[in-house]
């Protein structure tokens, strides 16, 4: 898993490319914990994830927690097919905004 | 660690080799400088005995001369004795002159008054002598005493004479003839020119000092010997050595530097009987020979340090680097978590003690953490019996036949299922799974689970999806740790076959038809529990008809992955859920079946998630 910051905060945008799990998952989330200080929005690209597992499902509901809690908004975009269906069947898309 | 070594041995060697260097080149000029000293001084010494050996040969000549003046100045007394006529005749007397070689013959009366003369008409005229008072001058008075005795005979050494002050050499004898003197007289300008040659040619060929050397012979300011025959006949000056230096020259003896028309010098000076002897050598030659052992002395050295060098580098290279870094290898490959590897670099006595200490290091490494494994398994072997004991395995009724199972990826799962009837009509049963593994997902699933059952028989009274939401809200309290499950939970009216069920977030179950296929049964995604308080559910039904029966699952089935990480997938469990022998199967073979396929499908390769199934088969 690597990912670039393509927009600073407040507006934080990243794009992340290669699997979200159990490994990858608690280091993108350590990573971005002191950016989200200063975010008031984050945009996470999917365009580049092709494996989630419920790890990265976790740091999706704990980062859409937090932006919830805090005012700001959090949005996925660009998401594969099949991280998609995963999405779909375990009712994250019921709470997330997705583009 | 080399190339630090490498650069302390480099320095090392370079000072050395400078220290040596230093040393060398200091010795040999010392022993250069003394040598041409010892040389020069030889050679002085060697020239100033043959000036005293010319001297003497030269005073042994004027000896023998003096005799021979001495006998021809008697036989001439004799003679005038005999023939008194030539005493008194200037003609017969110049006769006699000339007959004796000599350059003046005077004949002196008793009184001392030159009375008759013959002279050499190239050097003057008797005129001139005649009349002369030998009284009168300091050079021919002591012949005076011949007046008084009869067999005077005085031979004077070479002196101006008193009439001219010309240099003459005079001998004189008493007369026999009559009372008074003869005297005869010789120029000696060709005896002196003749002594000061001889001598100087017997020492020119050893004026020469080593082979650009040479030694000066000085009367006072003015050069009268060298090797250089350009310098001779010229002055100290004239040839550009110094004032004070010309001054100490004519002092002593003594050393000195100079240099003489470009060229330094190093020369040593003495004096000798009314000469200076200065010997000179040009520095060039003197360092000559010790240049030359320094340069052999550089090459040597230059040589040994590359060969010292390459030699400790590639033995320290062979006996510690070389060992370190295969000590650094295994090194790396223990901290990797391989602790089987040993360390056995031996050889020397501080490397056998190194491999030593790291192999013991490790082995109480390795006994530390088998003593933990031992602790921790046990203590996992305790939660998985209680975690098992948790779930009920195989319930059945004349209605309905229900069979479980779960098999951990790690000894706790984070999978669980539960059936349990909530009256004498109605069955309810579940599965979920927790996210994440092991003992925090165990945690959160005995907690899931117990709320779930006392919802379910708590609230007779309310809609399954009002439960499930109620179970939600409870689970997010407190869930800081945003864990979340996601349960597919069902309730079977035993007498009708009407199954209610709530769909959170979980996988789709498969509907085995009796008289049909297999097929997903529909359901609505809802959110997984624990995740966010407030969440809604939709409850949904299907009815089941007699030997109908739902296969409810774990992703641990469905993305069970072989060992080209290919997944088992949704397909291939529908399938296999459609093949005959799954209408009527017993609930425990159609499990045994799935199980059997994944196993057969991954091939050996390791489970990574826990694999967890329910069949219920309702009967009517």
């Amino acid at each position: 898993m690597t990912y670039e910051i393509t927009s600073p905060a407040p507006d934080l945008a990243i794009l992340v490319k290669g699997r979200l799990d159990t490994l990858t998952s608690p280091q993108l989330e350590s990573e971005l914990e002191p950016l989200l200080g200063k975010a008031g929005s984050l945009t996470i690209d999917m365009s580049g994830v092709d494996y989630l597992s419920s790890a990265g499902l976790r740091l999706i509901l704990t980062l859409q927690k937090h932006f919830k809690k805090e005012g700001g908004s959090f949005k996925l975009r660009n998401i594969q097919p099949g991280v998609m269906e995963i999405l779909r069947m375990t009712g994250f898309l019921k709470i997330l905004s997705v583009e | 660690m080399r190339g630090t070594f490498q650069r302390w041995l480099f320095l090392f060697l370079a000072v050395s080799f400078a220290a040596l260097f230093l040393l060398t080149f200091y010795i040999q000029t010392r022993e250069a400088y003394s040598d041409a000293e010892h040389l020069i001084q030889l050679r002085l010494e060697d020239v100033q005995k043959q000036i005293r050996i010319s001297e003497n040969a030269a005073r042994t000549i004027l000896n023998v001369y003096n005799a021979s003046v001495a006998s021809d100045v008697r036989t001439v007394a004799y003679f005038l004795e005999r023939c008194p006529a030539y005493a008194t005749n200037s003609f017969l007397l110049e006769e006699l002159r000339e007959n004796t070689g000599y350059d003046e013959i005077h004949v002196i009366n008793e009184h001392g008054i030159i009375e008759n003369s013959a002279v050499n008409p190239v050097l003057g005229s008797p005129e001139k002598f005649l009349g002369f008072n030998m009284r009168l001058h300091a050079q021919s008075e002591p012949f005076l005493e011949g007046l008084k005795k009869k067999d005077f005979v005085l031979v004077q050494p070479p002196l101006p004479r008193g009439i001219d002050h010309k240099l003459f050499l005079y001998s004189g004898a008493s007369r026999k003839d009559a009372p008074g003197l003869v005297q005869l007289g010789a120029s000696v300008d060709f005896l002196e020119d003749s002594l000061e040659n001889s001598r100087l040619a017997q020492l020119s060929p050893s004026l020469r000092v080593g082979t650009n050397g040479e030694i000066l012979i000085c009367k006072g300011e003015k050069i009268i010997g060298a090797a250089r025959t350009d310098y001779e006949g010229r002055t100290l000056t004239s040839i550009g050595l110094r004032q004070d230096l010309i001054s100490a020259f004519l002092q002593g003896d003594g050393a000195f530097d100079e240099t003489i028309e470009g060229i330094s010098f190093y020369g040593l000076y003495m004096q000798t009987t009314g000469l200076t002897l200065i010997g000179v050598m040009p520095k060039y030659e003197i360092t000559q020979k010790r240049n030359g052992m320094v340069l052999l002395l550089i090459a040597t050295c230059l040589f040994m340090i590359l060969v010292v060098f390459v030699a400790v580098s590639k033995l320290v290279q062979k006996i510690v680097i070389d060992g370190i870094d295969r000590i650094n290898v295994s090194l790396g490959k223990i901290t990797a978590g391989n602790l089987e590897e040993k360390v056995e670099e031996r050889g020397s006595q501080e490397f056998d003690d190194l491999s030593n200490g790291i192999n013991t290091m490790v082995d109480a490494l390795k006994g530390a953490i088998a003593a933990e494994k031992t602790r921790l398994n046990s203590e996992l072997d305790f939660a998985r019996a209680v975690q098992a004991s948790a779930l009920p395995q195989l319930h059945s009724d004349s209605r309905y036949e229900i069979f479980a199972s779960m098999e951990p990826a790690k000894e706790v799962g984070g999978d669980f299922y539960d059936f349990f009837q909530l009256d004498s009509s109605r069955l309810a049963f579940l599965i979920a799974d927790v996210s994440g593994k092991g003992i925090p997902a165990a945690m959160f699933m005995m907690k899931a689970k117990a709320q779930l059952k006392s919802s379910l028989l708590a609230n007779k009274g309310r809609t399954l999806d009002q439960i499930i939401a109620e179970v939600n809200d409870s689970v997010c309290e407190g869930n800081d740790a945003c864990m979340f499950v996601t349960v597919f939970a069902g309730v079977l009216n035993m007498d009708t076959g009407l199954v209610v069920y709530v769909n959170a977030g979980h996988n789709a179950p498969v509907l085995r038809k009796c008289d049909g296929g297999a097929s997903w049964l529909p359901v609505d995604n809802g959110f997984v529990i624990g995740g966010m308080d407030g969440v809604s559910y939709e409850r949904q039904t299907v009815l089941l008809k007699k030997g109908d029966g739902l296969l409810l699952y774990t992703d641990g089935v469905t993305e069970a992955m072989n060992k080209t990480h290919a997944l088992y997938g949704d397909d291939r469990l529908i399938s296999l859920m459609d093949g005959p022998i799954m209408r009527s199967a017993p609930a425990d073979c159609v499990l045994n079946e799935i199980k059997d396929d994944v196993k057969n499908y991954v091939d050996g390769a390791p489970q990574s998630d826990d694999i967890t199934m329910l069949f219920l088969r309702y009967l009517g």
